[in-house]
């Protein structure tokens, strides 16, 4: 399974103050507190975690199909790079994370490396907006894997959790989206 | 007023800097999600519970914050934090 977070910079400067009295106590356990404290760029380093939590949370979702909200008790450890690591309610995901001047995007796996493909995009430059980027993503798709894009569907569960259909049939291959401010990106996997 | 009534209109304002889905915040109940309906991003959601925090001057644990989804959940952790106060 797959999950993928992406946080766009500017949006998250502009709307998101981090600084705030108790934010960061909510959000990171002590240990993630330190990192943050010692890091030379904290801004990058508090959306690298959240964007490895959520994405560790999407992933954990999927398989417990159960919502909540603890981004504290999804414990990450960063190393030098994009590699990281984050345990939660006993099972460890690896994460990979890709810091970009615009954004940064995370994402977590419970696939062997290689098998998800990731790809981002701005939403300015293609006129990607929250009501189309299903349509952008089947049309990406359909036409890497050379598949009728008449027969393809995206549908979100009740828990908000995206699945890709095929002629009305759900499939095996992994789908996460991200959607952040200017920015979108999508993962798919496949479990083989 | 009723207490229950309140609350929610409270709520309401606390959320209101944050939604991205102005019909669902209109239309506010006791059923509406804060992300699925109110589009509310989930880094802000920790400023709607850290408001609730300064609001009601009580303290939310991280176990509480866990269902804290929707108008629902966070009256009953509302009501039962000012309750043992």
């Amino acid at each position: 399974m797959i999950g993928n977070d992406i946080v766009d910079i500017d949006y998250t400067r502009k709307y998101i103050d981090w600084k705030r009295r108790g934010w960061v106590q909510k959000i990171f356990n002590s240990y993630e507190q330190e990192i943050i404290t010692d890091s030379m760029d904290p801004f990058t380093t508090v959306w690298r975690l959240w964007s490895m939590k959520e994405s560790v949370y999407k992933v954990h979702l999927r398989s417990k199909q159960e919502r909540s909200f603890y981004p504290s008790k999804i414990a990450c450890k960063i190393f030098d790079g994009k590699i990281g690591l984050a345990a939660f309610d006993g099972i460890e995901y690896s994460t990979e994370t890709e810091i970009d001047d615009q954004y940064i995007y995370s994402s977590a796996s419970t696939y062997s490396k290689g098998n998800a493909n990731h790809h981002i995009y701005s939403c300015d430059e293609l006129k990607i907006n929250s009501n189309n980027y299903h349509n952008f993503i089947l049309d990406k798709i359909s036409k890497d894997l050379s598949l009728n894009r008449n027969q393809m569907h995206i549908k979100k569960c009740a828990l908000g959790i995206p699945y890709l259909y095929f002629d009305d049939l759900q499939q095996d291959a992994c789908i996460s989206i991200t959607h952040h401010g200017k920015y979108l990106a999508f993962s798919i996997a496949h479990n083989s | 007023m009723d207490d229950k009534v309140k609350l929610i209109n409270d709520l309401k304002e606390i959320v209101k800097p944050y939604i991205q889905n102005q019909e669902a915040f209109d239309n506010i109940s006791e059923d509406t999600d804060f992300i699925n309906d109110l589009k509310i991003n989930s880094a802000n959601l920790v400023d709607v519970v850290l408001d609730i925090e300064d609001k009601y001057d009580i303290e939310i644990d991280n176990d509480s914050m866990d269902k804290m989804l929707n108008v629902r959940a966070s009256l009953e952790v509302i009501q039962a934090k000012v309750a043992s106060k």
